[in-house]
């Protein structure tokens, strides 16, 4: 579970991010939606610890993230912002690398802390990959590999900065399914989505931002009926049932 | 089926080809040990210095040779191209620059500055060296740091810096060597580097400081793995960024003082090293590390006796053959850099 109380931050004299408090519950996914520059990513930083806030704090499971120390942080919490390097190792070191905070003062990997990156490969069907070396990888398979890592680092909190951007259609959903199934183990999972279709499709809960503030908060259903999305994207959003399933358009507006 | 048995021997191939580069290293290190020992301008031999030792004759001339001349250069090669590797190995991944070296960033000239200050000061503490081409390093090492830190500044941008400081420095170097020429001797030797004044009095001290903090950069490698990551992948998987930065920037200076208090401003090694056995073992750097710490020593091993046995009687400085392989190589480095980047 992850709690804002009153965050504030800025880069200059003006708050980019003012007063938020927020709770993000457990065995739930959060899509945060929102036009470019409204704060989204800057959101992430704060509650990973990569920016420090001006005033307010940030509670990781009930713990104030400011008083952790990194490594113990990190084993409540996992996530990272875009703009990843390729660094020149292969699938599995680098997402063994995502148990650093349980490994020894040792350069070797223990066995089991192996098997916990190989099963975390697998998890996102990217297992085949574990001995290549992602400078020969695609973008998108290297993203999987990054989704692999942070899945090994096995945190009941994760952060994610749009996980799906730039992924053909079918990963994109075999990206979202494997978001759905950590959320069904309980993991309270909150993403920047690009995609308000996809995001309305599979968040529990989504949050609206503009100018560094929430505007609005709700299920999909809730956020569509009061028409914020429409509002603060300036489009317009149809809502289409096609047998058991909801499914959100958007188009330019109607003028 | 066909994707699992490739993944698998992928995972073979490089599982050997990491063996075969380790113990080939390793053996072309022994006997070049051997070798580098055998030659040199006189004609002593190692088995009749092998049998003056068996036979207690210390007066031997072959032994002392041997014992006192050529001994304490192969070591001093051996351990000032493994501490100059790794240093530049450390320095790339803090920095984050595969281009960025001990003496292209400028942290082998503020060891050297320090280095002339002290013996300026001090003639006769010749112990202190070490210590001071150790704070001089540091120094240099920071104020890089801490410059790319503030301006964010690109690959090459930060050697253009490094550049800038390293002119100033050896500046400094001269005006130091004007203002005291009588304890300031052979400052030109010093500055293209070599290892012909090295002595077991110099090498020692050395060696004090280089072999810890080869064992510790061995047994801390994950953490440059996770540094290599960028600072926020880093931070979300539980490292504290900046004391860990803090930390590997005090082991290079570590080892690229400790080299230069000896060998003097040699380049390149921390630069040439590296990218080679990159491409033999790959970048994790639990294998990088010990890989080019053999490498390294075997890489200024072999250049070093060449210097000196190439146009015997006369002896080039080891660092004019690196200044002469390491320019031209970190030219292709640019070039390759900027065709990568398109």
């Amino acid at each position: 579970m992850i709690e804002l109380k009153d965050l504030t931050f800025s880069y200059t004299s003006k708050p980019l991010i003012n007063g938020v408090c927020e709770r993000f519950e457990d065995g739930t996914l959060t899509a945060i939606i929102g036009e470019n520059g409204s704060g989204k990513s800057t959101l992430l930083k704060l509650i990973s610890g990569e920016e420090k806030p001006q005033a307010g704090s940030v509670l990781i499971d009930g713990k104030y993230m400011s008083t952790l120390k990194r490594k113990d942080a990190a084993k409540l919490l996992s996530g990272f912002p875009q703009g990843r390097e390729i660094p020149d190792m292969n699938s599995l070191e680098l997402v063994s690398l995502g148990r650093y905070s349980y490994l020894p003062l040792s350069p070797v990997t223990p066995k089991e802390e192996e098997n916990i990156a190989l099963s975390a490969l697998r998890y996102v069907g990217a297992e085949r990959f574990a001995h290549v070396s992602l400078k020969k990888m695609s973008y998108g398979e290297r993203q999987r590999v990054y989704l692999a890592m942070q899945i090994a680092q096995g945190s009941q909190n994760m952060l994610l900065d749009e996980p799906i951007s730039f992924l053909d259609i079918s990963a994109q959903f075999e990206v979202m399914n494997i978001l759905t199934s950590l959320r069904n183990e309980g993991k309270c999972i909150v993403c920047i989505l690009h995609d308000i279709p996809l995001a309305m499709r599979y968040a529990d809960s989504m949050l609206l931002m503009k100018n560094g503030n929430i505007i609005a908060r709700g299920t999909p259903n809730e956020l569509y009926e009061g028409g914020m999305i429409e509002e603060a994207f300036g489009i317009s959003l149809e809502r289409i049932e096609l047998g058991d399933s909801t499914s959100f358009v958007p188009m330019p507006k109607k003028l | 089926m066909n994707i699992s048995q490739s993944s698998s021997t992928a995972k073979f191939s490089t599982k050997a080809k990491r063996a075969v580069t380790l113990i080939a290293l390793f053996l072309l290190l022994f006997s070049s040990f051997f070798v580098a020992l055998s030659l040199g301008a006189s004609d002593a031999s190692i088995t009749d210095a092998i049998k003056a030792f068996v036979n207690g004759d210390t007066a031997s001339t072959d032994l002392r040779i041997i014992l006192h001349i050529r001994l304490p250069r192969v070591l001093g090669a051996i351990l000032s191209g493994a501490a100059l590797a790794i240093s530049g190995i450390i320095i790339q991944a803090v920095l984050q620059n595969p281009m960025a070296a001990p003496n292209l960033i400028g942290v082998n000239a503020g060891a050297g500055f320090f280095v002339i200050i002290a013996m300026a000061i001090m003639p006769r503490f010749i112990g202190y060296i070490p210590l001071a081409a150790f704070l001089g390093a540091l120094a240099a090492a920071l104020l890089i740091y801490a410059i790319s830190a503030i301006t964010g500044a690109g690959r090459v941008s930060i050697t253009l810096v490094g550049i800038a400081i390293g002119s100033i420095l050896t500046a400094g170097i001269n005006t130091v060597k004007t203002l005291f020429p009588d304890s300031v001797y052979d400052v030109s030797g010093f500055l293209i580097g070599g290892l012909s004044s090295s002595d077991l009095d110099s090498v020692i001290p050395a060696a004090i400081m280089i072999i810890p903090a080869l064992i510790l950069t061995c047994i801390l490698s994950r953490g440059l793995d996770a540094l290599s990551l960028g600072s926020s992948v880093a931070q979300g998987i539980g490292v504290n960024v900046p004391r860990a930065r803090l930390l590997w920037l005090t082991l290079a200076a570590m080892l690229a003082g400790a080299a230069v208090s000896f060998s003097g401003l040699i380049g390149f090694v921390g630069l040439i090293v590296p990218h080679i056995m990159r491409r033999l073992v790959g970048g994790s750097h639990r294998h990088l590390v010990p890989t080019s710490i053999l490498g390294g020593s075997l890489f200024l091993l072999v250049t070093d006796t060449l210097a000196r046995t190439l146009f015997a009687p006369y002896e080039l400085p080891v660092g004019i053959i690196l200044s002469l392989l390491g320019g031209p190589f970190f030219i292709f480095l640019i070039l390759t850099d900027r065709r990568a980047k398109k």
